[in-house]
C-alpha cells in the first residue's frame, strides 16, 4: 500500500505508467460516450412533458457532475499536497482545474439551451444553475491565483489553501443559494422535478455519467504529463524522453 | 499575546486615519449611484435596499483589508510577527478583530443613514444593524484569506476581489433574505441565528487558513 | 545565563527557479558560538537565513533544532532566535519607544535592560518618542539593533547587521557580539565586508561551485 502510494508520488512513474495506459483509457471513453449517446439520443424514450429536448440531459446532468466531482478532486489533492508535501498531487489539482472548468461551463452551456425550450429563456436564476456559475467562479479564482504567483511551489500551495476552503464553502453556497431560489421562485417547471426518473432513461444516463467520468481521466491524464514535463525539464530523463 | 497583537493592530490603523475614512466613503458614494442608475422611486428603492447596503457593505469591506497587511508585508514586520512566536493563526485572528472594530463598525453605524437615502422601511432598520452586526465577521474573516493569500502580489486588488466574492454569496443571501423578510413583516430570527453560526464557524476555522496562506505568502 | 542548544544544518540545498543556488551547507552550532557565512553576491547567504528561520524551504538537507527535526520544533526555536533581515520589521507609525516596546513585550523573558537604556546605547538618545518614518536609514537599522539588547534569545540570525552603520556603531556592535556570547549566546551573521571580531568565528562559504 505505501510502496503504491510512494511510487504514485514519483512523476517520472506516473509518466510512464499513464503514457501507457492513455489509448486503453482513451479508448473506453470513447466506446462509453458513443454508446451511451446513441442509448440516450435514439433508444431510450422521450420525456412525456418535454419530448425530444429533454435529451439533453444526457449530456448536461454528467457535466454538472463531473464539474463538482473535478473540484472535490482538486480540493483533496491540495490536502494531500499539503500535509504529505507530495508534488504530484499539486500537479494532479492544477490539472484538474482548467477541466473543470470547462465541465463547468459545458453545464451551463446545455442547460441554458435546455432552458431556452423549458423555460423560455437561455438564463432562468434557477437554483442549480447559479450553484453551478459560482462553481465557475471558484474555478477562475483558483486558476487566477495560481497563475498570479510566479513560483510555481508558492503558487501550488496558495492555491491549494484556496481549494480546500472552497470545498468547504461549495456545500453552504450550495444550499443557500438553493434555499434562496426556493424562496423567490416564479412559476417555473423545474428540470428534473419528477421525483423517480424512468428506468428506461436512468440506464443511460447512468452510462454517459460513468464514460464522462472515464473520459475526465483521459483529458487529466496528458494535462498532468504535460505539467510533469514542464516541471521536471531539468532532469535527465525529461531531457531523454523529449530527444527520443 | 493575542491583546498585545490586537493592540498593535489597533494603534497601527488609528494613526491611519485618512485611509479608515475611505471605505465608509466608498460605502457613501457606491451606494448613491444605484438612486441614480436605477429609479428615485421610493418603491423600487426600497425593494432593492436590503441588497444594495449589502452588497456596498461587502464591497467596502474587502476595500478596508489592504491597510492592515500591506505595510506589514512590505516593511518586513510580516516575517517578525511570524518570528515571534505568536501563531499565524492568531496574527490573523488579531488583524481580523482591529478589522471589523474599526471598519466594520463604522460602516454598521454608518447603515442607517444610507437606509434613509434607499427608502428602507423603518421597521427593517433593526434587522439591517442585526443581520450586519451577525455577518460581518464572517466577511472580515474570509476576507483575511483572501487577502493573506494575495498580500505578495503587486496587483493583488483585483485577484482579492475575484477570490473572496463567490465566497461571500451565503452571507449576502442570508443578510438580504433577513432585512426583506423584517419589512414584510416577517420573523427574522431564524435567519440571524444561521448569521451567527456562519460567524462562529468562520472564526473558528478562517485563520487556520489564513494563517497558512500568510505562511506562503512571505515565503520568498 | 542561556541554557544550551544546539541547532545543526545538513546538506542543505535551495534551487531558485532554474538555478541552484548553494549545495550542500552543512554547519553546527551551540552555545558561544559565531558563524559568518560567506558568499559572493547571488550566492544565497540571506536566503540560507530565511531556510534556517523557516521562512522558505529548502530544497534538499534537514535542520535540527536540540538534536529534533526543526519542523516538530519551530515555535521553541522562534522563541530561542532573534532574525534581523533586509526589512527590519519596525513600523514607520509607531515611535521608537513603542517599537522596542511591543517586540520586548512579545517575549516570555526580556534581558535586565530598560528600554530607554537601550535606545541610548544605540545612539538614538532623545529620540524614543520620535516617530520612526523620520529616522534616517542607519538610525532605523540601529532601532532594530536595540531590539537586541532587549529581548532574550540567545540565537541571532542577522542578514548583513553591519551594513548603514558607522565605523562607531561597527564597533559597537563587534563588542556586543562579544557580550552576547558572554551570555551563553550565539551568533550566525553575513557580512560581505571584513569583520574584526575577538572571538573564534566559524567560516561557512556557500554557492553552487
Amino acid at each position: 500500500m505505501w510502496t503504491w502510494f510512494y511510487k504514485l508520488g514519483s512523476p517520472k512513474w506516473f509518466f510512464e505508467m499513464s503514457n501507457r495506459w492513455q489509448p486503453w483509457v482513451f479508448g473506453l471513453a470513447m466506446i462509453g460516450l458513443v454508446g451511451g449517446s446513441y442509448w440516450g439520443l435514439f433508444i431510450a424514450p422521450p420525456d412525456y412533458y418535454q419530448g425530444d429536448t429533454q435529451r439533453i440531459m444526457y449530456i448536461h446532468v454528467p457535466s454538472a457532475y463531473l464539474s463538482m466531482f473535478a473540484y472535490l478532486m482538486m480540493a483533496i489533492a491540495s490536502a494531500i499536497g499539503l500535509i504529505w508535501r507530495m508534488k504530484m498531487a499539486y500537479i494532479v489539482s492544477v490539472s484538474c482545474a482548467p477541466i473543470g472548468a470547462a465541465f463547468t461551463l459545458m453545464a451551463l452551456i446545455t442547460g441554458a439551451l435546455w432552458g431556452k425550450p423549458t423555460w423560455g429563456t437561455y438564463w432562468e436564476w434557477d437554483g442549480r444553475m447559479t450553484s453551478e456559475l459560482i462553481l465557475l467562479f471558484l474555478y477562475i479564482g483558483y486558476m487566477a491565483l495560481h497563475y498570479a504567483i510566479e513560483d510555481t511551489q508558492k503558487a501550488d500551495k496558495a492555491a491549494a489553501i484556496l481549494a480546500i476552503v472552497g470545498v468547504v464553502n461549495l456545500p453552504i453556497i450550495h444550499f443557500s443559494v438553493e434555499w434562496w431560489h426556493s424562496l423567490h421562485q416564479t412559476a417555473s417547471l423545474s428540470k428534473l422535478e419528477k421525483p423517480s426518473i424512468d428506468e428506461a432513461m436512468l440506464w443511460p444516463l447512468l452510462v454517459m455519467i460513468t464514460a464522462f467520468q472515464v473520459f475526465f481521466v483521459a483529458v487529466l491524464m496528458p494535462n498532468i504529463r504535460n505539467h510533469i514535463l514542464w516541471r521536471e525539464r531539468d532532469t535527465r530523463w525529461v531531457k531523454e524522453e523529449v530527444s527520443s | 499575546m493575542l491583546g498585545l497583537l490586537i493592540k498593535r493592530e489597533i494603534r497601527l490603523l488609528l494613526r491611519r486615519k485618512a485611509e479608515l475614512l475611505n471605505p465608509l466613503f466608498f460605502f457613501l458614494v457606491v451606494t448613491t449611484m444605484f438612486p441614480l442608475g436605477i429609479s428615485p422611486e421610493a418603491k423600487v428603492l426600497s425593494t432593492l435596499a436590503p441588497g444594495v447596503l449589502w452588497v456596498c457593505v461587502l464591497l467596502s469591506l474587502l476595500l478596508s483589508l489592504d491597510v492592515l497587511y500591506r505595510e506589514d508585508f512590505d516593511d518586513g514586520s510580516l516575517v517578525q510577527l511570524l518570528m515571534s512566536g505568536a501563531s499565524a493563526a492568531n496574527i490573523v485572528l488579531a488583524k481580523s478583530i482591529a478589522n471589523w472594530l474599526f471598519c466594520a463598525l463604522p460602516l454598521i453605524v454608518m447603515s442607517p443613514l444610507l437606509s434613509v437615502m434607499l427608502h428602507l422601511p423603518s421597521d427593517a432598520l433593526g434587522a439591517l444593524i442585526a443581520s450586519l452586526l451577525a455577518g460581518t465577521p464572517v466577511l472580515c474573516l474570509l476576507g483575511a484569506i483572501g487577502m493573506s493569500l494575495t498580500v505578495g502580489l503587486r496587483r493583488g486588488g483585483i485577484l482579492l476581489v475575484l477570490l473572496v466574492l463567490p465566497l461571500y454569496i451565503p452571507v449576502l443571501i442570508l443578510g438580504t433574505m433577513l432585512v426583506s423578510a423584517a419589512s414584510m413583516g416577517h420573523s427574522y430570527l431564524p435567519l440571524l441565528l444561521l448569521l451567527i453560526a456562519a460567524s462562529v464557524m468562520s472564526v473558528s476555522l478562517a485563520p487556520w487558513a489564513a494563517g497558512a496562506a500568510l505562511k506562503v505568502s512571505v515565503s520568498e | 545565563m542561556y541554557s544550551e542548544f544546539t541547532l545543526k544544518c545538513d546538506n542543505l540545498a535551495l534551487i531558485r527557479g532554474e538555478r541552484l543556488l548553494f549545495k550542500q551547507a552543512a554547519f553546527e552550532l551551540t552555545n558561544r558560538q559565531v558563524l559568518h557565512i560567506q558568499g559572493a553576491n547571488g550566492t544565497g547567504k540571506t536566503s540560507l537565513l530565511r531556510v534556517l528561520c523557516g521562512i522558505i524551504e529548502a530544497d534538499e538537507g534537514e535542520l535540527h533544532w536540540q538534536q529534533q527535526p526543526i519542523e516538530q520544533t519551530r515555535q521553541d526555536f522562534y522563541l530561542n532566535t532573534i532574525y534581523l533581515g533586509h526589512q527590519l520589521g519596525v513600523k514607520k507609525a509607531m515611535t521608537v519607544e513603542e517599537n522596542l516596546a511591543f517586540y520586548q513585550a512579545m517575549r516570555p523573558q526580556s534581558l535586565s535592560v530598560s528600554i530607554s537604556e537601550a535606545i541610548a546605547q544605540v545612539g538614538l538618545a532623545g529620540f524614543e518618542q520620535q516617530w520612526v518614518a523620520n529616522l534616517s536609514q542607519g538610525q532605523k537599522r540601529r532601532v532594530s539593533l536595540a531590539r537586541l539588547l532587549l529581548e532574550s534569545a540567545p540565537l541571532w540570525i542577522l542578514d548583513e547587521p553591519f551594513v548603514a552603520l558607522d565605523v562607531k556603531g561597527q564597533s559597537w556592535l563587534a563588542q556586543h557580539f562579544e557580550a552576547h556570547r558572554e551570555r551563553g549566546g550565539s551568533i550566525i551573521f553575513t557580512s560581505h565586508q571584513p569583520v574584526e571580531l575577538a572571538c573564534d568565528v566559524q567560516k561557512l562559504v556557500i554557492g553552487a561551485q
